[in-house]
């Protein structure tokens, strides 16, 4: 007998299309969204987008104020600095330091805390309950603090402030997977599917992991925008990137001593890290309640 | 003959923080023993805290017994083999919400249990769970349902499908039917005995309704503090209860429900 075939010819929407159909629906979610996919864009192709390479110095127009004023010229879009650099070239450029490689820090962080964090709350006893209160204590040391000792030992420089906010983020990861992870394992589910007989690693990747995703995605956005944020704070404090990189945080330090003469040349930079944070922080918060909202209906 | 089921100076203490050099000691279960014959059901009664869920979490295999044994036709079960435990005694719980994963589809999680414990193709597996779904009275479609998706009522049939996914002969139900609401639980009662009369399977109730118990178990075992009060055929417990306690507690839930 052929069974009936009632509800397959609508296809149930599997549950990444559901969370995806649920995020369309909020209209400032979707506005981060192309911002974040436009500074992806300017990250990847900085070199074709900016009309000039960020460090050559146009001589013949120092401190041009941006095209759309009176004293503007359409060759600098977005006006000169005082050296005569192009701000627009500077800003795309900028992109790769301030955005990209905070964001390559952070998936090589979680690449590290994630699976580490699954394997500290698999485990059980002493050793699990010591990390964990390491942890607590590394924690609540603010993540600049401890990226700033970590330069002063290091030395100041762009590299090193990547690998100190890359330690810095390691120990977050860790820590919000282990909870979630254990805040998981003691569920009726996850019992359930022990008592099936299943192995180790089809509990943690199958069972368990997606119910810890709506975690980690708080975790990678929240991450994101705390490295752009340091990388920044590090860069304008002179402990990050050095001063021809057009580094937003850089920039925004340089241009403290023209902020009256020229104010585009503080304000754009600010600007960029602002849309920027901004836009991480909606796109990660509006991921969530579109996962919260799924399982809730 | 040996019976289906012995269990055997059964013991669980738990360790409740404490001052870390003293934990305090709680002891939930005291030197249990009793035995259960194949397709009979049992039913476990008591007060809040005598015991009788962590009994029932020891056979299914959710918790580890601190002491005592449980045989399976006079094989002992180690508390961590679920492989070979999850063949023979299966478990339902109380909260089908809890019990059931939100992000995998009801037909994946019937799955598991084969998956693990046969060698059946996909195509085999697939065709196994619309056959136990039809069985518990869902259709072979709700397999890509995802639980949220689903009632009360249908929620529960989805766990005892995964119940009986591999044939098993003793099914473990930790108040199972509490959550339920009247009708629904009449549905699913009498889907339980259809499933025992053409599975020849045992039961392990725990309950606080004398009418469900009265109804259903072939033999009650009262439960207090750990230990077992009285373990009798359902109507001798019924008719002339042995002690105030097991009077008691038949009267209090007769007045309440």
């Amino acid at each position: 007998m052929p069974t009936p075939k009632l509800y397959y010819e609508e296809r149930t929407p599997s549950p990444l299309e559901q969370v995806w159909v649920q995020f369309r629906h909020n209209m400032w979610a979707m506005i981060a969204l192309h911002i974040l996919g436009a500074i992806v864009l300017f990250t990847l192709f900085a070199p074709v987008l900016a009309p000039y390479s960020p460090n050559t110095q146009f001589t013949d127009a120092l401190s041009m104020p941006p095209a759309w004023t009176e004293e503007g010229t359409i060759r600098f879009l977005l006006g000169t600095d005082e050296l005569g650099r192009d701000m627009l070239s500077r800003l795309l450029y900028g992109a790769r330091l301030s955005f990209g490689l905070p964001f390559l820090v952070v998936l090589a962080a979680a690449a590290i805390g994630i699976p580490l964090g699954a394997l500290a709350a698999m485990s059980v006893g002493v050793k699990s309950s010591t990390l964990k209160h390491l942890l607590d204590v590394l924690l609540s040391i603010p993540s600049l603090l401890l990226a700033l000792i970590i330069v002063a030992i290091l030395g100041p420089g762009l590299d090193n402030a990547l690998l100190a906010i890359w330690l810095v983020l390691i120990p977050q990861f860790l820590h919000a997977t282990r909870n979630a992870v254990h805040d998981q394992r003691h569920r009726e589910y996850v019992i359930a599917s022990r008592l099936n007989g299943v192995s180790q690693w089809y509990l943690l990747s199958v069972v368990i992991f997606p119910n810890t995703v709506k975690v980690l995605v708080v975790q990678l956005t929240m991450a994101l925008s705390t490295a752009i944020l340091d990388i920044a704070a590090l860069g304008f404090l002179g402990l990050g990137a050095q001063s021809p990189a057009p580094e937003w945080g850089s920039m925004l330090a340089k241009s403290v001593e023209v902020a009256y003469s020229s104010p585009w040349v503080m304000a754009l930079p600010g600007f960029a890290l602002f849309i920027t944070l901004v836009s991480v922080n909606v796109v990660g918060d509006s991921l969530k309640s579109a996962i919260d909202e799924r399982i809730k209906r | 003959m040996t019976s289906l089921l012995r269990v055997e100076n059964l013991s669980k203490a738990y360790l409740h923080k404490g001052r870390w050099w003293a934990p305090k000691r709680i002891r939930a279960l005291n030197n249990v023993s009793f035995d259960l014959e194949s397709g009979q059901t049992l039913a476990i009664m008591g007060e809040t805290g005598s015991g009788k869920s962590s009994l029932a979490k020891i056979i299914a295999g959710a918790e580890r017994p601190s002491s005592g044994t449980v045989y399976l036709r006079g094989e002992p079960l180690k508390a961590q083999d679920y492989r070979f435990r999850c063949r023979h005694i299966r478990m339902v719980f109380q909260d089908t919400d809890a019990s059931l994963n939100p992000h995998l589809t009801i037909g994946r999680q019937l799955e598991e249990p084969l998956l693990f414990n046969t060698h059946l193709s996909s195509a085999q597996r697939r065709e196994t769970v619309s056959e136990a779904l039809l069985k518990v009275g869902l259709l072979p479609e709700h397999a890509v349902f995802h639980s949220h998706m689903m009632s009360t009522g249908q929620k529960q049939r989805a766990c005892i499908a995964r119940a009986i996914m591999l044939n098993p002969d003793v099914i473990v139900a930790d108040e199972a039917l509490a959550a339920l609401d009247s009708s629904i639980r009449a549905q699913i009662i009498n889907l339980l005995l259809d499933l025992q009369r053409d599975m020849k399977m045992s039961y392990v109730f725990v309950s606080h309704s004398p009418e469900i118990i009265r109804h259903v178990a072939d033999k009650v075992m009262i439960m207090r503090h750990g230990e077992i009060v009285t373990y009798e055929d359902t109507a001798s417990v019924f008719n002339k209860p042995a002690d105030g306690y097991t009077e008691s507690l038949l009267q209090q839930t007769y007045t309440l429900s």
